[in-house]
Parts: structure tokens; C-alpha cells; sequence
């Protein structure tokens, strides 16, 4: 057999292993998706009957955040147990339901994983508490003293004091890297490692097409160093992925390793790690830069980002589920931000702004686009965050991240459509202010609507997917005379593409030493329009405000 | 048992890539490769073959290889008769028949009885045809095809039918043929039989969605923006189409019209419920009925739109579908008649087809499927007709311009029924 075996519904799928180099991933809440019990909280059944709206949308693969049981004192990263579904959202066979209804659909479906700690309402830590004799008594990290791993910083600053909590059932400290209610597991000892590969194996047995792999810096401890990024948790990780590639085809990893890109390429691997790792520091650079209306910000990083193997692929967001992270800028940049994007102190949190992208950009629908177009031009793949793609809103009055977590607006009705149960008993209330509200903004009305949001943004996935040279190419920087203009060139195989984004709120000229393309005529990829040939001197181009162009460069002149 | 000779991987590419049965023409090939036997019979071997592309996708497709080796071998007796055989029909001795010309599978007739089928690409998962054929059969619909055997594969590589055989069905012809013949002589062929196509179609989507306890069948209430991504999807289309539209004469009757196509769109779409989505039929018009000698309606083809994913064919959807595709076949067979042979169909032909289909169908439609009210089917029929309509004009606009002005009078039609 020249290709794979493959059982359950994967079987709708070509074997295709860079299948996640090309797509655009969408993330959501499987809780705030839809409801289909009228229950106030959505579910996988309302899930798969919005799988229709996804598939026009041109997703090819859903992100879920975590579903699993869990007294959700973190936004269920707090997991209390890997094999099973939080009964809000269904049960097993209803996951597997979905799952299979997405295959059919050509979409993938991959889901967070929290490997590196658990609730501490997880049966696991409930036995390893008990004492020295348990015989769990190993699977997290216990302490006599505080006084161990302290060159490690403190993730959680608003809301934690130390690494160390006191348990008073085992009369002991245990590690945490995060809150104090998630113990870390402690992956010393090789039970914990093959019962986490067991739940994957448990998932993917399910059909599930892979998962983001939550917190993967800080699997393993060592004194004297940051605990971060330590060379046998790598080793864990490429583990995971031989055990992963030996029995399932076509899955993914991807890391959430929230760190400077030469520190993440190592979850890459030789291409024996993850598939794909969050590049999180290019998102804060490419809002300065466009408060800054300058290229640089952005330039510097992408220019500083390492290659990463052939089989690999970055993973780029302009928003997501946590806050706008700021913990990869300088403290200058940081305080930059601060005071451009979150005036009210509500809108900070631990170091960064809880903010949805639409108010970020005050609403701008010229803002939204071009940083929509500079996200979906960057080498890697594209990840939406859910119901930004109708220009959804926040409410900083909710606590920790729940801000950007409020119900999925679809219509102007009750509720915003979402769920026919009792506004009281819905886990949180809809937006319904009247700028970002339900009845302002939401699906049907934007469905209606060809110039709105949501259609632009349909039209613009099917374009960035018709081009295989934005996931598969290679990205070289411009130089350009003109320092508020963003200017790269993606190239793959014969495909030559130039984009150009104009990060000014005023309208803009920039020249470009195109030369080297000499006699190439540009073609405008939205509407086809072929632009004048170019010479050997420097091409001109204008632009209106927050302006861009892409083009696609031809040897030959194709027919106007 | 002697294995017969088998063809080179080299024949074998060359074979695939000439075979009309071949739906990947004009990709890049790169190579193709027996992966598993099926069947390795002393008359016949069935291999399915996986055929590589450059672009390192793959597809594969069954090929039935003679004792001597000769390959595409299904018109010798020895072959279709074992073949048939295994799919559990007795036809020792049948004089066999090739079926001519076929897109995408290849058939022949054993003694003017049965029909034997053999399943070109195959993809993983069930055969629409086949499961349709025994949904139908199962609800008691004698219009359509019985299936008499079937010769399965458990996999792997692929669980999936490889041989069909159905009943003959006897007929005086197709659909499109006899109504476009009759044109000359009896223009009223298809009016007098429309009414009576429309109770079939009725009773066959009755029978689609009666299976309450099966998965792949049971009636499914749609998603309640499912009707409005639709709209949005043929507003694109609209878009996209007229927006590359060769420059032509014949197409300026309706270029400078697509801003009110895509008004219509937006009040034909107010529906409201729009019914239950059920399995249909797929690919329906006048070419997938026959006229039997018992003088009724016999629907055949059920695999649905071959150029379509196997899920995608598999989906449930407004059966209204269904009707738009055979109310637009009425316009074509009409408009053809005066294009191929300058024979035109009386006035108000095309409109007396259609009423009489719709009224037929009405009179014995399952309500659960349909929109409530009169207006609502009226409106979401039209929003149907309009998909097939922009569809229409984009593939005659490339393909075969002296042809657009079926669609183009179509969609003049509409607009100014809605004026």
C-alpha cells in the first residue's frame, strides 16, 4: 500500500501532509458558538449545524478550545479529565458526530490539548495529594520547600504571588506555572508522558485531525535555569510526534510555545517536533505599526525570524481567545501599546489588552482589511478568531479573558440567535451595545449585505486559497522609499507575488526597485486589472488611505 | 491457480490516461500503481489502480483485466457473465451488449435483462447509487431501476461497490430524446406526461424522506442561515460570472442586468422555513428519465453530479433542487429544438411543461419538505432556477456562446416576471 490506511470518516481526505501549510483555521468556543439544548450554553450539536456557514466561510480547519470536563476556573484549561467531553457541551458520540460532519464537509478539526498541567479537581491530583505512598504520588512536582526553581518567572502576575502553592492535604508546595487551582504534571516521571500519549491517542482514534498543544514550554523543571523551553522537553515533544506520525496520517501539532521566534523555531525541530508553532511576537509589531503608520516593526521581526524546516508552518493571528499578548516587546514598546490601545485600565491583563480586533481598530473597516490583507499575505497560515470576521465587539466589564468570549452574534433576535434560552441563564450576556451589539452586528444581516464584513472577508479566503504561494512560498522584504509602506514578494515555483500595504491613514506614494522583475507585468489579484509593465526604474505606485495592493506578477501579458 | 498477465505500470498510466471513464483529464499525471485485487477469478481479475498526481494528490479507479490479459475486456461474454455472477445473477450463456458511449462508468446489457455496471473511480465510503437505488427500493418505489446484485469490496484500501446489476428497464427512450423528436409532430408529447413526471419526482423525494432510522437519509431541518448562504453564494457567482463574460453581442441583452439579478437573489430568498433537507436525486432533468413501454415515468442515474465530492453528492438538500434542474431542462429542450434544427416549440410551451410538472408534483408532495406557503415554494423554486441559470450562462458563455441565449432569455424571463 502506497498510501496510509485510514479508518472512521478521515477517509473523505487525500492523504495530503502539508495539507495545513494552505488553509485558513478558525478558532472557536465550542460554548459560544450555538446552543442546540436551550440551555444557555452552546454545544457540539449547534456546532455542527453551523458547519454550513463555516464551509462557505472557507474555513478548512476548526480550532476548538478546550471541552473537556472542568471546573472552568481557567476558561476550561483547567482540564479534570483528558478522556471525555464537559457534559454542557454533549457527550463523546456527539463530538465524534461533529467531527465526522466537518470531514464531509472538507473541513478539519483539531483541538486544544493542556499537557503541561491539569485542574486540581483531576482525579490524578486528587490521588497524587494523598500523600508519598500514593500511587500517583509522582505525577506532579511537590515540595518541601519554595525555595526550588527560582529563576522561574511568573507567568500570571496580576493574579499569582509565586510558582509554589501550599496543599494542605499533603502537607506540601506544588509547582504551578500558571494558576494556582492547575498543578503542573510533573513529566519526570515517564507514567505521566504515556498516559497524556494515551489521550491524544484516545482523540485521534476519534477522527480528530490533530491539536494545538497549550503551554508547551514548561513540561519540564531544572534548577538554575528558566524552566522554559529545556532540551528534554523537546525531547518529549518529538516523542509525541513519532508515536503521532507511526499509527495516524495527516495530522498536526501545533505548539503554543509564547516566545521570541529564534526560541520557538526549536519546537520545530529537524521537522520532528510540531508541525506548526504560533508565531506570536509579528501580532503586538503589526499594531504599532499601523499606530506607528511605519513598516519597521514589522520588518524587524519577520527579518529576524529564522527559516523553519521544509515540513513546517507557522501559525499567524491577528487576534485570539487570550489577551493581545505583550509579553514578547520591549517594557518601551509595551507602554506604546498601552497607551494607544487600552486607554481604559480595564482592557489590560496580566501583560497585555483584552481586546476583540474590531474595537482595536476603533471599528475601521479600512483598518480591519489591511490588517486582515497583511496577515493573510505573511508566510504561514491564517487563524481567525470566531466572530471577528463579523467585526464582533468586547466587554471589558466581564472578568479575566471572558471579554472576548461572549456569545457568537448570528442574528438581530433574542439573544442575537445564539440560544433560545433565558437571557439569565446564558453563560455570558451577548453583546448588545450599539455599536459592536447583536442587533447591530451579526451574521444574517452581514450574509444580506454584499459590501459587508463578513462577504469581504468570504471573497478574501477564497482568494488567499486559490494562491498556493501565500502558504507554500518563500517572503523577502522590500526595500521601499517610503517608510509608512509595507512591501514584500512571495514567491513559489513559477508564482510571483507582490504585496504592498499602505500602513498610513493618509494616501501614500512608493517607489520600488523592481528591476529585477524587469519586464513582468503586475496584475491586481481582487480584480484582475493588469497594471503598466515594469522597468528598469523604480515602479510607482499610489495609494488612498490604509490602502494595499497584491499582485501577481506575469511573464507574460495575460488579456486584460 | 495461473495469475493472468497482468499490464506494466506503464500500460497502465497510458491505459487510464485514454480512457474516456478518466474524469481527471488534463491533470499532470505521474504515475499509477495496482494497490489491491478485488477480484482474482480465472475469467477475470478486478484491480483497483491508484493513479499519483504531480500535484501528490491520488485518485483511484477499477480496471477489469480478461484471462489473457486484455484490459477494459467487459463486452466478452466470459467476463460480464462472471462478473455478474459474483453480484449474485445467474447468467450463464447471455448474449452481451456494449451500452456505447458513457461519461464516467461503463455498462452492458446481458440479454436485453439485466444491466451490469462496473464502477469506474471509486472513492472510499458508500455508492450513492447503489444506496439510493435500495432507499427506493425499500420504500416501495417502482419507478426507478430494481437492483438485482451488487459485488462489494470490504477494503482496505477502499470499502466501496465495484459492480452494479439492475432490472432492464424497458422504454420507449429517454426523456430528451422523445420530447425533442416530438417537436416536429406532436408538440404536446411532454405537456400531456409533465403532470405525471411531477407525482413521480413527488412520490420518489416522498420515499427519500420517509427513512426516519437511517442516518444517511433522514429528513434534516436545515440551519437557519443555510437559505441566506445560498443567496450570498449565487450573489458571488453573479458577480464573478458577468464580471468575465467574453464581449459578445449576444450577451448584451442581459450583461448591464446583473445588479437586478442580484436584487432578485435577495427577494427570492426571503422564504422563510424552507422545508426539510433530504437525499435527492442530484443531477435531475429530461436525459435522467425514461419513457417505459407501460407508459410511465422510470427515473434513472442516481450517482448525482459526477463532478462533485462523494460527500457533496451524499448531502441532503431542498428537493426543490430537484425540480429547478427539470423545469431549466424544459427551457433547453426547447431552445435546442430551434438551435439544432430550427424546429420551435409552440408558444407558451415551455410555461404549459412547467405548470403542469409543478402542479403534479404538488398534488402529491410530502408538505414537510416544502415551504409552507404557496409563495414561499414559488420564490425559493425561482432562487433554484436562478443558481442553474447563472451556472448556464457561464458554462455556454465559455464553451458554446451561439447556446447563451438560453440562459439569457431565461433570466430575462425572470426579471421581468419579478418587474
Amino acid at each position: 500500500m502506497s498510501s496510509p490506511e485510514r479508518s472512521g470518516s478521515e477517509h473523505w481526505f487525500e492523504s495530503q501532509p502539508d495539507w495545513f501549510k494552505t488553509g485558513v483555521f478558525y478558532e472557536l468556543h465550542t460554548r459560544a458558538f450555538f446552543d442546540s439544548s436551550d440551555d444557555g450554553t452552546g454545544d457540539f450539536r449547534g456546532l455542527r449545524q453551523k458547519l454550513d456557514y463555516l464551509e462557505w466561510l472557507g474555513v478548512d480547519c476548526i480550532w476548538l478550545l478546550p471541552f473537556y470536563p472542568s471546573p472552568l476556573r481557567d476558561g476550561g484549561y483547567d482540564v479534570a479529565d483528558f478522556l471525555s467531553v464537559a457534559p454542557e457541551f454533549g457527550t463523546v458520540d456527539e463530538f465524534a458526530a461533529f467531527v465526522e460532519a466537518a470531514h464531509e464537509r472538507r473541513m478539519r478539526v483539531i483541538s486544544d490539548f493542556v499537557m503541561n498541567h491539569t485542574s486540581n479537581e483531576h482525579p490524578w491530583f486528587q490521588e497524587s495529594r494523598q500523600g508519598p505512598d500514593s500511587p500517583k504520588a509522582d505525577w506532579y512536582v511537590w515540595s518541601d520547600t519554595t525555595h526550588r526553581y527560582e529563576d522561574a518567572r511568573i507567568i500570571f502576575v496580576d493574579s499569582e504571588q509565586s510558582n509554589w502553592t501550599f496543599d494542605p492535604v499533603r502537607g506540601a508546595y506544588f509547582w504551578h506555572r500558571f494558576y494556582h487551582h492547575q498543578p503542573d504534571l510533573n513529566y519526570e516521571n515517564p507514567e505521566v508522558g504515556d498516559a497524556i500519549i494515551d489521550a491524544l491517542r484516545f482523540w485521534l482514534d476519534l477522527g480528530l485531525d490533530g491539536f494545538r498543544l497549550d503551554a508547551v514550554p514548561y513540561l519540564f523543571e531544572e534548577e538554575g535555569t528558566s524552566s522554559e523551553n529545556l532540551p528534554r522537553t523537546h525531547e518529549f515533544l518529538k516523542r509525541v510526534r513519532a508515536e503521532v506520525d507511526a499509527s495516524y496520517a495527516d495530522r498536526v501539532l501545533l505548539a503554543e510555545a509564547n516566545q521570541w521566534p529564534e526560541d520557538v523555531v526549536d519546537y520545530f525541530g529537524d521537522g520532528d517536533e510540531c508541525h506548526m508553532a504560533f508565531h506570536f511576537p509579528v501580532m503586538p509589531r503589526m499594531f504599532m505599526a499601523l499606530r506607528r503608520e511605519e513598516a519597521r516593526p514589522m520588518v524587524e521581526i519577520l527579518d529576524r525570524t529564522p527559516p523553519i524546516p521544509d515540513n513546517c508552518q507557522w501559525g499567524l493571528f491577528l487576534r485570539n481567545h487570550d489577551e493581545l499578548t505583550l509579553e514578547m516587546v520591549t517594557d518601551e514598546e509595551r507602554d506604546y501599546m498601552y497607551a494607544e490601545y487600552a486607554n481604559d485600565p480595564r482592557m489590560k491583563l496580566n501583560l497585555g489588552i483584552r481586546r476583540r480586533l474590531a474595537p482595536l481598530l476603533d471599528g475601521g473597516r479600512d483598518e480591519i482589511e489591511l490588517m486582515h490583507a497583511i496577515l493573510f499575505s505573511l508566510p504561514g497560515t491564517p487563524v481567525l478568531y470566531y466572530g471577528d470576521e463579523i467585526g464582533m465587539g468586547d466587554n471589558v466589564y466581564l472578568g479575566d479573558r471572558d471579554g472576548v468570549r461572549t456569545p457568537m452574534q448570528w442574528t438581530g433576535d433574542r439573544n442575537g440567535g445564539f440560544s433560545r434560552a433565558d437571557f439569565a441563564q446564558l453563560y455570558l450576556p451577548p453583546l448588545m451595545d450599539p455599536v459592536f451589539g447583536f442587533q447591530a452586528v451579526n451574521v444574517e444581516a452581514q450574509l444580506r449585505s454584499p459590501t459587508s464584513l463578513l462577504r469581504w472577508l468570504q471573497r478574501f479566503v477564497a482568494l488567499r486559497k486559490q494562491h498556493p504561494v501565500f502558504g507554500l512560498g518563500t517572503y523577502e522584504t522590500l526595500e521601499t522609499s517610503n517608510s509608512r509602506v509595507f512591501a514584500h514578494v512571495r514567491s513559489h515555483e513559477q508564482d510571483i507575488v507582490l504585496c504592498v500595504h499602505n500602513l498610513a491613514r493618509s494616501a501614500q506614494a512608493v517607489e520600488l526597485d523592481l528591476s529585477r522583475y524587469e519586464g513582468r507585468t503586475p496584475v491586481e489579484m481582487t480584480g484582475g486589472t493588469p497594471f503598466p509593465a515594469i522597468g528598469a526604474l523604480p515602479y510607482l505606485l499610489t495609494f488612498g488611505p490604509r490602502g494595499f495592493f497584491w499582485f501577481r506578477l506575469f511573464e507574460d501579458a495575460p488579456d486584460a | 491457480m495461473p495469475s493472468p498477465p497482468v499490464p506494466t505500470n506503464e500500460e497502465l498510466l497510458a491505459l487510464i490516461q485514454g480512457a474516456r471513464w478518466f474524469g481527471a483529464k488534463g491533470k499532470a499525471l505521474e504515475s499509477a500503481e495496482i494497490v489491491d485485487r478485488p477480484v482474482e477469478d480465472p475469467a477475470v481479475t478486478l484491480a483497483i489502480v491508484e493513479v499519483r498526481f504531480s500535484t501528490g494528490t491520488h485518485e483511484h479507479y477499477l480496471v477489469d483485466i480478461a484471462a489473457d490479459g486484455t484490459v477494459d475486456a467487459l463486452e466478452r461474454p466470459e467476463v460480464a457473465t462472471r462478473l455478474a455472477a459474483l453480484a449474485g445473477i445467474d447468467s450463464e450463456g447471455a448474449n452481451v451488449r456494449s451500452l456505447g458511449v458513457e461519461q464516467s462508468n461503463t455498462s452492458v446489457m446481458l440479454d436485453e435483462l439485466h444491466m451490469l455496471k462496473l464502477y469506474r473511480r471509486l472513492e472510499a465510503g458508500p455508492n450513492p447509487e447503489i444506496e439510493m437505488l435500495r432507499a427506493l427500493g425499500g420504500e416501495g418505489f417502482t419507478n426507478a431501476p430494481r437492483l438485482e446484485g451488487v459485488l462489494e469490496t470490504p477494503g482496505p484500501p477502499l470499502e466501496t461497490s465495484l459492480v452494479s446489476v439492475t432490472e432492464r428497464v424497458s422504454a420507449e427512450g429517454g426523456g430528451w430524446e422523445l420530447t425533442v423528436d416530438a417537436f416536429s409532430d406532436d408538440p404536446s408529447w411532454l405537456p400531456e406526461r409533465a403532470w405525471r413526471l411531477g407525482e413521480v419526482t413527488a412520490g420518489m423525494h416522498g420515499a427519500l424522506g420517509a427513512r426516519e432510522d437511517d442516518a444517511a437519509f433522514a429528513p434534516e431541518e436545515p440551519s437557519s442561515e443555510s437559505l441566506a448562504l445560498f443567496a450570498a453564494a449565487i450573489d458571488e457567482e453573479i458577480s464573478a460570472t458577468f464580471g468575465g463574460l467574453p464581449e459578445d453581442d449576444a450577451l448584451g441583452a442581459v450583461a448591464h442586468r446583473a445588479e437586478d439579478l442580484r436584487d432578485l437573489v435577495h427577494e427570492l430568498a426571503a422564504v422563510g422555513p424552507a422545508g426539510l433537507a433530504i437525499r435527492t436525486h442530484g443531477d435531475y432533468h429530461l436525459g435522467q428519465v425514461l419513457w417505459s413501454t407501460d407508459a410511465d415515468w422510470v427515473v434513472i442515474d442516481f450517482e448525482g453530479e459526477p463532478a462533485r465530492s462523494l460527500p457533496e453528492r451524499r448531502r441532503k438538500r431542498s428537493p426543490l433542487r430537484d425540480l429547478a434542474g427539470m423545469t431549466r431542462s424544459f427551457s433547453y429542450a426547447a431552445d435546442a429544438s430551434l438551435l439544432l434544427w430550427g424546429v420551435e416549440a409552440p408558444p407558451g410551451w415551455v410555461e404549459a411543461c412547467r405548470e403542469a410538472f409543478v402542479e403534479g408534483y404538488l398534488a402529491c408532495a410530502d408538505e414537510r419538505l416544502l415551504p409552507p406557503s404557496r409563495a414561499g415554494f414559488d420564490r425559493l423554486l425561482a432562487l433554484f432556477e436562478l443558481e442553474k441559470l447563472v451556472y448556464e450562462l457561464r458554462y455556454e458563455g465559455r464553451n458554446r456562446p451561439d447556446w447563451a441565449s438560453i440562459p439569457i432569455v431565461g433570466m430575462l424571463r425572470m426579471l421581468e416576471r419579478a418587474a
